[in-house]
């Protein structure tokens, strides 16, 4: 005999999207180093700065930290957007 | 770090080990399927700098690379999807029905128990539980944007063991997990045991034979309709949040309320106004609260008489600073930063029968309970920031950075008083619950 049964499973709706071209070099890029407040992240965002900076002449970075949340403090589209006026890479952390 | 890549910065972030997949999911969800990401061997929570320096200097050179090249695709393992009307050959139907349990398990479209098999005829009877059409999307179900339509409702609900008439409640609770004020992507999707507790009032109570008195919360008979309501949610979280099991849920150990959590509220014992009521819902509407809790711990009390001394027992209960919502609000409030709404964190108070006799004796309203609880179930300030990031509470709250210089300040686990929700359930026993919540309650219509 056979059973047929219906698919439980919801389609997605996927956002449509896609990643930033890379950098050419870092020499002399502003990198941001983007906190989400998660234990441990500030210290690797910190440590990784030190590392770029001592490795390519005149990059700078800055830290920045969602603008909503607690303990996971989020990026929202207008944070995005100006940050996105004020850096040109960023390195992130999510602790998990 | 996806709405970076989106404005066109590029991006790179460290992403542990065994959270890799969970990334390129939720990067594919966010849209952008090739986010880059550097993996180091463990998370980093929990660690010293001088721990965390060396990951960072075997990852170094990788995410650099990130930085400035770009990263091969590798695509998110993903199953065939199985047809939407699955044939499953056996020789009899009993067999039938164990080989489509195993196929569903191998899909991870199960809970692990015994599922009931979503035939077109039982949908179909499911659906004529709603005047909704089929193909009506409730809504767009995180955290992996699943649509909701009222047919996958029904297919999970058959599954889990529901009826037709139940079928409104699922799809109000379904309404109310996908209001962002509910946080579905961040109660989902976190290592913390999230389990969503269904709290139901008005008339369908009685109506549903939903169980409100003894061992509403357990299992057995009398909650025989709580326990397929709750797990027919939790299927919804799996097959149409797509919330699964170490993939897009994360949590660390897991926990037996996440199988299903469902009561009504006992109002007959209650002195005060029904809980929906108290929402803003009419006395004879029927109404879906639902309610993300971390942990349930017993508030036993078989000695106080008064409210007093009832509440200090619950106050004891209240300070559990291991629970992740115990105190969080000094590093803020959950978030979502697509709807930027922001909540507080609540608790829910479940006062059994005789705790209620006590207040009903006394005239406390819930106002004094929770004025009481407010100003009892506190904790020194060196103890709830010892388990808070230092950097949040200084950013979330400016005007109380003055408590660095008096650690010993008693500080309320929760931010305001109407922080502490109270209903009442239960059978006859000196027996309260103290549920900590993740965010705050939302509540639905069942239409």
């Amino acid at each position: 005999m056979k059973l047929h049964v219906l698919n439980p499973v919801a389609q997605k709706v996927e956002e449509k999207g896609s990643s930033a071209p890379r950098l050419p070099n870092l020499e002399g890029k502003h990198i941001g180093l983007y906190w989400n407040f998660k234990a441990g992240g500030d210290a690797a965002l910190k440590h990784a700065g030190e590392l770029l900076k001592s490795r390519y002449a005149g990059l700078e970075t800055k830290l920045y930290v969602g603008s909503i949340g607690g303990s996971n403090h989020f990026l929202t589209k207008d944070d995005a957007k100006r940050i996105s006026g004020e850096c040109v890479g960023m390195i992130g952390s999510t602790a998990d | 770090m996806a709405e970076m890549e989106k404005v066109g910065v590029p991006t790179v972030a460290f992403v542990a080990r065994s959270f890799e997949k969970d990334w390129q999911a939720s990067a594919k969800v966010f849209g952008v399927k090739a986010l880059p990401w550097v993996t180091v061997p463990r998370p980093i929570v929990g660690l010293t700098a001088e721990d965390i320096h060396p990951l960072v200097d075997a990852a170094f050179d990788t995410l650099v690379k990130r930085l400035t090249q770009p990263m091969a695709h590798e695509a998110v393992e993903e199953k065939a999807v199985p047809a939407e009307v699955i044939a499953i050959e056996a020789e009899d139907r009993y067999a039938a029905l164990e080989h489509m349990n195993h196929m569903f398990l191998d899909q991870g479209w199960g809970d692990g128990f015994p599922l009931w098999a979503p035939t077109r005829e039982r949908v179909d009877a499911m659906l004529r539980g709603t005047k909704r059409a089929p193909s009506e999307t409730v809504v767009v179900l995180a955290p992996g944007k699943g649509l909701a339509t009222v047919e996958k409702i029904a297919v999970n609900a058959v599954m889990a063991g529901c009826q037709p008439e139940h079928l409104p409640v699922l799809l109000a609770a379904v309404e109310a997990i996908g209001d962002p004020r509910f946080m579905m992507r961040n109660v989902a999707m976190s290592t913390g045991a999230h389990a969503p507790l269904m709290i139901v009032n008005g008339p369908i109570v009685d109506k549903l034979g939903i169980n409100s008195g003894r061992c509403a919360l357990g299992p057995g008979a009398p909650s025989a309709v709580n326990t397929v309501l709750g797990r027919a949610i939790r299927l919804i979280y799996m097959n149409v949040g797509h919330a699964y099991p170490g993939h897009m849920d994360l949590d660390t150990l897991g926990s037996p309320t996440k199988y299903s959590m469902c009561l009504g509220e006992n109002t007959d014992a209650s002195p005060w106004e029904p809980f929906h009521v108290e929402k803003g819902f009419e006395r004879e509407a029927s109404v879906v609260t639902m309610f993300t809790t971390y942990a349930l711990s017993e508030v036993e009390d078989n000695y106080g008489t008064t409210p007093q001394a009832l509440l200090n027992t619950t106050s004891l209960s209240a300070r559990n600073a291991g629970v992740k919502s115990v105190g969080y609000w000094l590093c803020g409030w959950r978030a979502d930063p697509d709807a930027r709404v922001q909540v507080k964190d609540k608790h829910l108070l479940i006062v059994c029968p005789v705790h209620a006799a006590v207040y009903k004796k006394h005239k406390w309203s819930k106002q004094d309970v929770r004025d009481y609880l407010y100003k009892h179930a506190r904790m020194p300030f060196e103890q709830l920031i010892a388990k808070t990031e230092a950097a949040a509470f200084r950013k979330s709250h400016p005007q109380l950075q003055w408590l660095w210089g008096s650690p010993q300040t008693l500080i309320p686990v929760l931010e305001t008083p109407d922080c502490f929700e109270i209903m009442v359930a239960g059978g006859m026993g000196g027996r309260s619950t103290y549920s900590y919540g993740a965010g705050e309650p939302v509540s639905r219509l069942i239409e």
